[in-house]
């Protein structure tokens, strides 16, 4: 099963580079980055219903780094939420799929994010919300690393760990890049799953780009009660294109058409890497 | 003549109403920011525990937070000081709130000079102005306990943002019981002839009494309580500046942004008179009482009654 993901996830991957480049630019670093993370909860682990999407024991998935937009968006095309045709509108003057996640536009967005920090709380509210009611929910969220240079993602580990919300299940796409720089010299997070800990969630560090790796983490943070959950998904910036991996320039940039040639051609296997270092 | 009714705490109003809110409609929750003792919900807490929620000193989380709450059906209501509200958590009632349209009933505490000897840091003179500026959030601000209480109804049952000022103090009512609160609607108070007047907030009852002095000296004010700041009611101002070519407006906070400049762009789009805005001029609140502010940045009784004579 894991293989087949990791299959998908390619396939998306492909298609986020495309619909980035076919945009005119945007989040390329922390769109690739987050492909298997997003693919493995939506192809194996989350439960929802497109076609009845507003289902109340539904899982809630917050994109708290709102701008990985593109795979997401990919991704609930490929599960019917929307047309795949709509696709094309990413970005483009007066189109149904802004850069940042909105609720309010696209079908299968549970909260419009954008400005960092704040899906992470929003994400904490909605799992109280539903252990309130006693609803079998689970809310994911993804946040990005820089993002977590946020106080407001403080104030909220803080708060989830105090309502002993394990329910609420958040992975870092930990890329360690950020728009300015390596995230250690922009704002040093470490020692990071220590800080999780510290702050009453439990930490789980992995590969997040394995699969595998992400299915048995998830599966481990349901078993856990009583506290929230964080898997720090080590991801590579980039992923999957030689000239853009682990490049903090490609947080947010435009491509030339040979550049997309080259990162296509890589991303389908034809090139390796090797041949154009 | 308005009679004024026995005073009543603003605090004790909150909660109360909250209280009775959340025993026909379960979703109501409270959310809190270490500040409950300011809202006045320490019942409400010991009373349902499991409706209430305080996230520690982050403005930020609390709003966000809330908003969470919101969008799995609670009806949260959650407050802090109305300066830290519009300042620290600005970004998410814009992002978070506004911006999803998110059913999250915002409550500022201590609203604008009403956080007297906390001084200027603590008094928000400029949460009207920030949060009219925002999309799909409405805006209020009180007059009296029993419009507060009406206030809160509507906002359980109105599908989504609201902004609500909760003005500390205990204040003799002005309202009856029987008073309906209606959203962007105003109250006409007085319909004199020498004058318009337009009041909002904890201004209307300083007003009333300045209005009563004044007709003891044969001065008659047409006198307009406008709860609502956003969105405003266009057609009572015009209706005020057709019959009057001088306005007076009164607000506790800043004359940029709040009641006065919501009046000021109704008049200049459909009916240009004369205005005067009484309110902070371009400056902070300091250390003080609330008598003692009143006074001094010119929204007590004497300086309403003392702006309406010099403009007649």
């Amino acid at each position: 099963m894991s293989s087949d993901i990791q299959k998908i996830a390619q396939e998306i991957r492909i298609k986020t580079f495309k619909a980035i480049h076919n945009a005119g630019g945007g989040h390329f670093g922390g769109s690739l980055s987050a492909i298997e993370i997003l693919t493995t909860l939506y192809y194996e682990v989350m439960r929802y219903n497109p076609e009845n999407p507003k289902f109340t024991t539904r899982d809630r998935l917050v994109l708290s780094k709102g701008h990985a937009g593109p795979p997401l968006y990919i991704i609930l095309a490929e599960k019917g939420f929307f047309p795949k045709e709509m696709l094309v509108e990413l970005d483009q003057n007066g189109g149904r799929l802004p850069k940042h996640v909105d609720r309010l536009k696209v079908p299968g967005i549970e909260v419009s994010t954008g400005p960092l920090g704040q899906g992470f709380s929003v994400a904490a509210g909605m799992a109280a919300g539903a252990k309130a009611d006693n609803l079998n929910v689970y809310v994911y969220v993804v946040l990005g690393d820089g993002e977590c240079n946020e106080g407001q993602v403080w104030e909220t580990a803080m708060n989830a760990s105090k309502y002993k919300l394990d329910n609420l299940i958040a992975i870092v796409d930990r890329n360690t890049g950020q728009v300015d720089g390596c995230s250690d010299e922009v704002m040093c997070l470490d020692p990071f799953a220590a800080k999780w800990e510290a702050f009453g969630w439990h930490a789980q560090e992995i590969d997040g780009h394995a699969t595998d790796e992400l299915l048995i983490a998830f599966e481990q943070a349901k078993k856990i009660k009583e506290k929230p959950s964080v898997i720090i998904a080590n991801t590579v910036k980039g992923k999957g294109v030689s000239f853009m991996e682990n490049v903090y320039t490609f947080h947010h940039t435009k491509i030339t058409d040979e550049q997309y040639l080259i990162g296509l051609n890589e991303l389908e296997g034809r090139w390796k890497n090797d041949r154009i270092r | 003549m308005i009679e004024l009714g026995e005073p009543r705490d603003t605090k004790k109003t909150y909660c109360g109403t909250l209280m009775k809110l959340t025993e026909k409609n379960p979703n109501i929750v409270v959310v809190e920011a270490d500040l409950a003792a300011a809202s006045g919900t320490w019942d409400f807490r010991d009373t349902y525990p499991e409706r209430f929620y305080n996230v520690g000193v982050a403005e930020q989380n609390l709003i966000g937070f809330a908003t969470g709450l919101s969008l799995m059906g609670k009806v949260p209501f959650a407050a802090t000081f109305s300066s830290f509200l519009s300042q620290r958590a600005c970004d998410q009632a814009v992002n978070s709130v506004a911006f999803n349209i998110a059913n999250v009933k915002m409550v500022g505490t201590y609203a604008g000079l009403l956080n007297e000897k906390n001084g200027g840091t603590h008094i928000s003179v400029e949460d009207l102005a920030i949060f009219r500026s925002m999309p799909n959030i409405v805006v209020i601000d009180p007059g009296d306990a029993i419009e507060f209480t009406k206030v809160l109804e509507f906002a359980s049952t109105y599908d989504g943002p609201v902004y609500i000022r909760h003005n500390k103090g205990n204040f003799p009512t002005f309202f009856k019981e029987t008073y309906e609160f209606k959203l962007g609607k105003s109250v006409l108070l007085d319909d004199g002839n020498d004058i318009g007047l337009i009041t909002t907030g904890i201004t209307t009852l300083d007003a009333i009494k300045a209005c009563e002095e004044l007709k003891s000296e044969g001065i008659s004010v047409r006198h307009v309580h406008m709860p609502t700041i956003k969105p405003i009611d266009r057609k009572e101002i015009v209706k005020t500046a057709e019959k009057l070519n001088k306005i007076v407006t009164v607000e506790n906070h800043s004359v940029i942004g709040g009641l006065g400049s919501a009046v000021a762009e109704v008049l200049c789009e459909e009916h240009p008179v004369k205005l005067i805005r009484l309110g902070f001029q371009d400056c902070f609140g300091e250390t003080a009482t609330a008598d003692y502010l009143k006074d001094k940045f010119g929204i007590s009784t004497s300086h309403i009654k003392k702006t309406i004579k010099q403009n007649l």
